[in-house]
């Protein structure tokens, strides 16, 4: 091929390597003769999608750190949710013992289920961010009576606060669609009273993701149902329901001119005497009730009373 | 006595001139008397020449004369002295003729666009062997050097450049379906965090989830107590 010879100093290359060698060399011209002109459009235009991809590619690195963070609280979050079940279902479990201990006379806990009626309503939100201030957990039995929207306030759908009860581990129990207990209403006929229950836990699933309520509160309570009550009971049991009555009024729908937070109270805790497990009703609409429940809430912790939410497997339960 | 020894020799010189000699060569044909003496190619064959003949390789052939011995007329030191002129002779015809040997082979190159011009005298016979072209390039010589140097830097930042274009091109082909690529990967998160955000919004504010596990497990502990 080459070879140098160091003595004189010369290269010797064979013709066909330096043809070979022009050939190149004639190459690279051309080729940069073809390339001079193209190189500034195709370099802008390079540079153009260079930058097209930096932003795809921050743009895919921020949503990546987004995504990661909402993944891990959501997985966080998840994990919390999953103990709330956990230990909600653990407190059912304990409180079913209680209930049990307490009417044996083994336990000296007492046991106070606060019910509100005829939610939702917009006061319902003051008394879920009271109950959230006691650190108590109750009972809303829910109807859809009023409409489609809150009653209190027309602007604010019912549906869309279904959510905030369960938000704060209160139970949701069934109040009828229509809570019409007059002649002709739901008691006429058991068909109609369950085809009310059934509507109403439409409602509730479709307003919460697919909440079961499984408590149902006859409006009036179940001495309305008259002799009908057992063909209802019959038919709530077939369709996996329970019910429950109250065994403390405290007086809040007794009419606006005697329901006033005194006598509220005053029913409630003068009831509390005789009651070690107490189910009190409450109306969401009623003002006096929110003003009262502070003091009611306070006096009953003051005697041992222990706040939950009313529980399929509670003995105040029928089924 | 001498003058008849003196007499004898010239005779039989004349007598051994009158003798003719020719070559025989294959190159030339001699068209004239084959008794007559080419003039061109005569020579005289003496003792020294002898010597060389022998070592001759031309394609003359030398026919020698008969050789009368000399009586006395050489000296041993004037013979020495011819053969040391003819072996300087020969060696210097030696060098010569490997000298002409390379000037056939070899081209001599003595810089850009000055090589020797081949010679193509011998080109026409179609006998002659085909010779390998060897070009000399002489980099002892600084402008020459200068001159290589900068013709081969000029040619690899012509490449360069021709390099640096094609990986341009080919990132101009390869850039949009990366980026479209990365767009869709970020469409498909960004639909991905939408959902996450959405199960997040189910399970409700995390402050307050963290607040109900707390207020279950003060429940549990109450019922425990």
């Amino acid at each position: 091929m080459a070879e140098t010879e160091r003595s004189t100093g010369r290269i010797k290359v064979s013709g066909k390597v330096l043809a070979a060698a022009a050939l190149i060399a004639c190459a690279i011209i051309a080729a940069t003769v073809f390339v001079v002109p193209k190189f500034a459009g195709t370099f802008k235009e390079y540079r153009a999608l260079r930058a097209d991809l930096k932003k795809a590619q921050s743009e895919q690195a921020a949503a990546e750190k987004s995504n990661a963070a909402l993944a891990q609280s959501v997985k966080e979050m998840t994990r919390m949710k999953t103990d709330c079940e956990k230990l909600s279902s653990q407190v059912f479990e304990l409180a079913a013992k209680t209930e049990k201990d307490i009417t044996e006379g083994k336990s000296n806990k007492k046991i106070c289920y606060i019910t509100l009626d005829d939610g939702p309503y917009r006061r319902g939100q003051d008394f879920l961010e009271l109950f959230r201030k006691y650190d108590v957990k109750a009972t809303f039995f829910m109807t859809t009576a009023n409409g489609d929207m809150l009653p209190d306030q027309a602007d604010i759908s019912a549906s869309s606060v279904y959510p905030d009860y369960l938000r704060f581990g209160h139970t949701i129990g069934n109040h009828t669609y229509s809570h019409d207990y007059g002649s002709g209403g739901l008691y006429s006929d058991t068909g109609a009273f369950m085809q009310a229950v059934e509507e109403q836990q439409d409602f509730t699933e479709k307003a919460t993701g697919g909440y079961k309520t499984q408590i149902v509160r006859f409006p009036g309570g179940t001495g309305m149902a008259g002799s009908r009550l057992g063909a209802i009971e019959d038919s709530l049991r077939e369709e996996g329901y329970t019910w429950v009555d109250w065994t403390v009024d405290s007086g809040d729908s007794w009419g606006s001119d005697t329901a006033n937070a005194s006598l509220i109270k005053s029913n409630v805790l003068s009831a509390s005497k005789e009651q070690d497990i107490m189910v009190v009703l409450f109306h969401e609409w009623s003002e006096p009730t929110l003003e009262a429940m502070p003091d009611i809430i306070d006096t009953l912790r003051g005697s041992g009373y222990i706040f939950l939410p009313l529980f399929p497997g509670s003995m105040m339960v029928s089924k | 006595m001498m003058d008849e020894n003196k007499q004898e020799i010239r005779q039989t010189e004349e007598q051994e001139n009158k003798k003719t000699f020719s070559r025989d060569t294959s190159r030339h044909t001699w068209i004239g008397d084959k008794n007559e003496i080419r003039p061109d190619l005569e020579r005289t064959v003496t003792r020294m020449t002898q010597v060389i003949a022998e070592t001759d390789d031309r394609s003359t052939r030398l026919v020698e004369k008969q050789r009368k011995a000399y009586k006395g007329f050489i000296t041993d030191e004037e013979v020495k002295s011819a053969e040391d002129r003819a072996e300087t002779e020969r060696r210097k015809r030696a060098e010569e003729k490997a000298a002409r040997l390379e000037m056939a082979q070899t081209r001599v190159y003595t810089g850009f666009g000055s090589g020797l011009d081949d010679d193509t005298s011998g080109k026409a016979e179609p006998q002659k062997k085909r010779t390998r072209k060897v070009y000399s390039i002489n980099v002892s010589d600084r402008k020459v050097r200068n001159r290589l140097l900068a013709v081969a830097v000029i040619l690899v930042l012509m490449l360069v450049f021709d390099i640096g274009y094609l990986f341009l091109n080919h990132s101009v082909k390869v850039l949009p379906g990366r980026t479209e690529e990365a767009q869709k990967e970020t469409a498909e998160m960004i639909a991905e965090t939408e959902e996450l955000q959405q199960k997040a919004d189910a399970l409700g504010d995390y402050d307050q989830l963290k607040e109900l596990r707390d207020s279950w497990q003060r429940l549990k502990d109450q019922l425990e107590e």
